[in-house]
């Protein structure tokens, strides 16, 4: 090797898991927030609502994370000057809303049948059926999927790197621009995502076991 | 106006899509059987056996795509093998694929209760036929769901592709991009091309899903 | 004691239900008078849940109507307003054959609940009176409990003790030893027994024919969607007019 240590190499790659991890929490986070509107909508009597929601719910999975991101930052950037750290921010975060709002719709949909029967036999209204019966078992459901969503959103972070967000992989490709051993990068990277994914992973088998227990379902 | 430019560029952006779909079919080939095969092993009954293999998986399947496909699009080279890039995305991506499909295989070989392995073993069946003639087809039923999924995923996934020079849909979309300046409207198309195969592909899949749970 | 001489509480007009082609409810009628116990037997099929189900219109039956206490509930039956369902269901109580409690509430929360939120009882009050009800059916100490820490038996017990929170003028019963083993069951049927004595109106879908003979005024016996045979415990089970009724008693008595 021409001198560059390994520990000089994990910092200088290091330097962008700070980044990944910011790509993964607000996209989630912000995802999770839009889904809460597009799963009602989902789920809503009104027969246009609904459809629009399955529209917007459809486009943003059929469309791969890499095309978003590059419709975002190429495409609408000539617009409103966005940088790409933003433009990643926004993607990411349109494609979480999507799949966390599928996770929510099948959650308030494997609420048991009884559950709601209960509900309303006992007078309460609507609202309250859904928001104090319902809701909160859906919230149950839904979230050992959207567990194991955050650690699919992990990885696909890593697609922001292609727009020029400085992320694990954006400083392990700087790395090998300067004449590091690719192999050698590469699976320090690699090692730097297994560092965060691998804890998150099981923290999702971790829920998924918490929730098997406090839910009744079809 | 824009249709009349969307006409223009349709049959480049259509090649592209031949390739991505080639190369969707090729990742195929290669992650399945490969997949099937770790799948098995991370079942064996050798304890270290399936230790070793479950973790190989987690950690194929911890890593990025774009991780594995850099590490040997830019490594493979000094290691004195060159391929074309679209060898290697199938190389990188068949490997990432094999990770995934190999849970689902894990799991519809699972969910075949061991009483189904009691009962051709009282049969005089041996263990490897047994396996072909009565766990497998069972297995498949469970994992033809998931498995439509996965590959819609490698579809989408490739698209990195572009990344490494493969001509595929995203990549002609982009190029068509930066020498009309349009990227909105031309990678809009591809999107949209993306978006309405993936859709009836994912509609096809469950109806075909539904159809296994009914009919047989 | 005679109760078809006290005042007609619920008035079932005419309550017929199809499911497409499918007629499950034929033309059926029924005069509830207060402190009545009416028990609703037959084959399964028959309608019976069904039946109940429509007086409280979980299901919506094609065609008849009810008034309550001489009124009637709705002002157009075959198209309720959300309003006029929920004033209906907060006047009748609904027992489950499988509970159905929400299980991310305590056992004492799932009692208090509909009081709060239907504006019946403060906080305070509501925690009060679910306590009260909760050592009713025998189950104080386990107010801190969450349901999936209670036997089946204790879950129904908890769910009789959730609907009467909210006072009802009758308590509807959908088979609620059924998915119970038949010791545990003798507890629940106990709980209905004494609310009985107390003078609660209750109609009670049920295959428990000693419960039917034992503690109703009124048994009517449900087939193909109509009723069959009606008249006190002693007139179906001992002198039925229907050879229906004869067979189907057979079959069940003698298990």
């Amino acid at each position: 090797m021409n001198g560059i240590s390994i520990e000089t190499l994990f910092s200088g790659i290091g330097a962008g898991l700070s980044i990944t991890v910011i790509l993964t929490v607000v996209s989630f986070v912000a995802g999770s927030v839009l889904a809460v509107p597009l799963a009602l909508a989902r789920t809503s009597h009104l027969w246009g609502l609904r459809w629009m929601a399955i529209g917007i719910i459809d486009i943003c999975r059929g469309v791969p994370p890499l095309v978003w991101l590059l419709i975002i930052y190429y495409g609408i950037s000539p617009l409103i000057a966005l940088e790409p750290l933003p433009a990643a921010l926004i993607g990411l975060s349109l494609i979480s809303g999507a799949y966390l709002a599928e996770n929510f719709r099948a959650g308030i949909d494997n609420v048991h049948k009884g559950q709601r029967e209960a509900a309303m036999a006992l007078g309460l209204t609507p609202t309250h059926q859904f928001w104090r019966v319902v809701a909160p078992q859906a919230v149950n459901i839904a979230m050992p999927p959207s567990a194991s969503y955050a650690v699919s959103l992990l990885k696909d972070s890593a697609k922001a790197s292609i727009i020029g967000v400085a992320d694990i992989i954006f400083m392990a490709q700087l790395e090998v621009s300067r004449g590091a051993p690719a192999v050698l990068v590469f699976s320090i990277a690699a090692v730097l995502y297994l560092l965060v994914g691998i804890p998150l992973s099981y923290f999702s088998r971790y829920v998924d076991s918490v929730v098997r227990r406090k839910v009744v379902t079809v | 106006m824009i249709f009349e430019r969307w006409l223009e560029w349709l049959p480049a952006l259509l090649e592209g899509l031949g390739v991505s779909l080639t190369l969707t079919a090729c990742v195929a080939l290669v992650g399945l059987p490969l997949g099937l095969v770790f799948g098995l092993l991370s079942t064996h009954q050798n304890r270290p056996v399936r230790t070793v293999f479950i973790v190989f998986i987690e950690i194929l399947r911890g890593i990025p795509l774009l991780a594995v496909i850099y590490l040997l699009y830019f490594g493979l080279p000094s290691g004195g093998i060159t391929l074309t890039a679209f060898v290697t995305m199938v190389i990188a991506h068949g490997l990432n694929l094999s990770a995934y499909s190999s849970e689902v295989f894990r799991a519809g070989i699972l969910h075949v209760g061991p009483g189904q392995r009691e009962a051709f073993a009282s049969l005089g069946i041996t263990q490897i036929k047994g396996f072909f003639h009565v766990v497998l087809p069972q297995a498949m039923r469970a994992v033809i769901g998931p498995m439509m999924s996965l590959l819609i995923m490698v579809f989408q996934s490739s698209s990195l592709a572009y990344t490494i020079g493969v001509g595929e849909l995203t990549s002609k979309a982009f190029s068509i991009g930066a020498m009309t300046f349009q990227y909105f409207d031309v990678l809009a198309l591809a999107g949209i091309i993306y978006a309405v195969i993936c859709i009836a592909s994912s509609r096809i899949a469950s109806n075909v899903e539904e159809r296994l749970k009914t009919g047989r | 004691m005679d109760k078809t001489e006290n005042r007609v509480i619920l008035n079932a007009n005419s309550i017929s239900k199809s499911y497409g082609a499918h007629d499950v409810l034929k033309d059926i009628s029924l005069e509830v008078h207060a402190g009545e116990v009416i028990a609703l037997i037959g084959p399964s099929g028959a309608g019976k849940s069904t039946f109940l189900r429509c007086l409280n219109y979980l299901e919506h039956p094609t065609s008849g109507g009810l008034t309550l206490d001489g009124e009637q509930v709705f002002r157009n039956p075959l198209n309720p307003s959300k309003q006029e369902l929920v004033q209906l269901r907060r006047r009748l109580g609904m027992v489950f054959q499988s509970f159905n409690l929400f299980p991310h509430l305590s056992v004492l929360q799932n009692i208090v609940l509909a009081q709060t939120l239907n504006g019946k009882r403060s906080k305070q009050e509501a925690e009060e009176y679910a306590m009260k009800l909760l050592t009713q059916v025998g189950l104080p100490d386990k107010a801190s409990a969450k349901p999936s820490q209670c036997s089946g038996g204790q879950q129904q017990r908890i769910a009789i003790a959730r609907a009467l929170a909210l006072d009802p003028e009758i308590m509807l019963f959908d088979e609620p030893t059924s998915a119970l083993d038949p010791e545990i069951a003798d507890e629940v049927l106990k709980v209905m027994r004494d609310l009985a004595e107390t003078g609660m109106t209750m109609i009670v879908v049920t295959h428990e024919m000693r419960f039917a003979e034992r503690v109703a005024d009124r048994v009517l016996l449900l087939d193909g969607g109509r009723i069959l045979e009606e008249g006190t415990p002693e007139q179906v089970f001992t002198n039925p007019t229907q050879e229906r009724t004869k067979t189907f008693l057979q079959a069940v008595l003698n298990r």
